[in-house]
């Protein structure tokens, strides 16, 4: 009898002690950590990206700030208001592009090659739009100032289109040879463009790009009418 | 008489043997655990000094974000102050009134002032799952895609455009990095939403025409939605052209 409950009584306690231990060890596996995995490297180019945007808008506002000021001096009589305005429009007409440019740059000269023999094509030896388009946009990444492809120049709204077998810019055709003349740095831009492949990818098509520095280049102003029928500025009444 | 030396195995040595064993091994995988939980901690408590780092970073970073929000909204007051001394100053003379006129679409075209119209808000997306089979680059949305849709629109009158949030410029690059795209330098990932002011319906139609945009990027398995709209706002560009 005695002996029966000894052996009852250290099952029981032997069982407690069991599941104690995995009550214990299930809590402790079942902790989710949870920690945020953004990394330190991102946090720091963001803040970067954060301080150029306030320098822009830092330049922006004391562009204003003076503009304004002009504005209440020429408000006042102390200078013409025409002058003003005109020196504003012309700053405005050279940013976007209404503007001739001059400056240092380099032109891009994109020419089918030679048929050696009886060489078979690879690809088809067409440029399509899209590969004008690459390359414009590959120039804007790094910096370039103006871009003209064939006398046209590109601005905000430009559009580099196929139709049938022809490419339209700013909606006047344009046909091989291709010329881009571009403001900018020769010595970043160039390299910018052979790093992308451009050589690589145009000699797959059997055509030759060749870059000609210019220490003077004129690029040719867009030579269309602006009009906004459906654009309107954001207004302080009208927000 | 010799001795047996035998024990009776009974019952309950059965059962103490089992359970024993499994004490025991309970006993041991909880001490290797706890072992581990003690480097885990120990390696945590290292980066305790990261984390904060971190901590400060995202401290800055906010400052930054809102001091940006601050000088964003000086920005917009001056605008708009120019903006009303032109138009004072136009109606002192019709050439005057003639230049202000200039000035702001020259300013809608460069991007610098936030502008507002009618419109459509395209929307492309990577395809939800995948054929094991396929390449991932034939299912996910490339910068070509994005520059393509952004020239259809232009091609068909749109008077201005932006994607994700970031104004369409005259000196705006789109690049794919992986499957983020950087627009004006920041990045941003899929579902991408190019927003274009101009004639809704002939935006609308120039995407849909046949072998058009749509169709094509919808061959290659992108989703592409074209949703019409009467007022688009464009945020304006920061920086310089």
């Amino acid at each position: 009898m005695t002996r029966d409950l000894k052996v009852v009584l250290t099952f029981t306690f032997v069982c407690f002690i069991l599941g104690l231990m995995v009550a214990v060890q299930y809590a402790s596996t079942s902790l989710p950590e949870e920690r945020e995995t953004r990394g330190l490297n991102d946090l720091r180019l963001e803040l970067k990206k954060e301080r150029e945007r306030s320098q822009a808008l830092l330049e922006e506002i004391a562009k204003y700030n003076q503009l304004l000021q002009q504005y209440e001096r020429s408000l006042a009589q102390d200078q013409d208001p025409l002058e003003v305005m005109e020196k504003e429009r012309l700053r405005l007409r050279e940013m976007i592009g209404l503007e001739e440019v001059q400056g240092k740059g380099f032109i891009i000269r994109i020419e089918q090659r030679e048929l050696e023999g009886k060489e078979a094509y690879e690809f088809d030896p067409v440029i399509y739009d899209e590969d004008l388009r690459l390359i414009v946009n590959e120039l804007n990444a790094y910096g370039a100032e103006a871009i003209a492809i064939n006398g046209q120049r590109i601005i905000a709204t430009s559009a580099i289109r196929n139709v049938q077998d022809r490419i339209l810019i700013n909606t006047i055709p344009v046909s091989p040879p291709y010329e881009i003349k571009v403001i900018g740095d020769p010595s970043t831009l160039i390299p910018a463009l052979k790093l992308a492949g451009l050589e690589e990818y145009f000699d797959m098509v059997s055509h030759h790009v060749t870059f000609e520095e210019k220490a003077l280049l004129t690029v040719p102003a867009y030579s269309q009418s602006i009009e906004f029928q459906f654009l309107k500025p954001v207004k302080e009444d009208n927000r | 008489m010799k001795k047996s030396i035998a024990i009776k195995v009974t019952r309950i040595h059965l059962l103490l043997t089992v359970v024993l064993l499994c004490a025991g091994y309970l006993l041991a995988y909880s001490y290797n655990y706890t072992k581990e939980l003690a480097l885990e901690q120990e390696e945590s408590s290292k980066s305790v000094a990261h984390w904060e780092a971190e901590d400060q970073l995202r401290e800055k970073l906010i400052d930054a974000q809102k001091e940006n929000v601050q000088l964003e909204e000086r920005l917009r007051e001056l605008q708009f102050q120019v903006s009303e001394k032109e138009e004072e100053m136009s109606q002192m003379e019709s050439k005057l009134a003639e230049i202000y006129s200039e000035l702001e679409s020259y300013r809608l075209l460069a991007g610098l002032i936030e502008a507002k119209g009618p419109g459509v808000i395209v929307t492309l997306d990577d395809q939800d799952y995948a054929d094991e089979a396929l390449d991932p680059n034939d299912y996910i949305v490339h910068e070509q895609d994005v520059r393509g849709v952004v020239n259809e629109l232009f091609a068909a009158g749109a008077e201005g455009v932006s994607i994700n949030g970031q104004r369409f410029v005259q000196t705006t690059a789109i690049r794919c990095v992986g499957p983020t795209i950087i627009v004006n330098g920041i990045k941003s990932s899929a579902p991408f939403q190019i927003a274009a002011v101009g004639d809704p319906d002939v935006l609308y139609q120039a995407l849909h025409l046949p072998g058009g945009y749509v169709e094509l990027l919808q061959s290659w398995g992108i989703t592409v939605t074209v949703e019409k709209q009467d007022e688009i706002i464009l945020p304006a560009y920061v920086g310089e052209l």
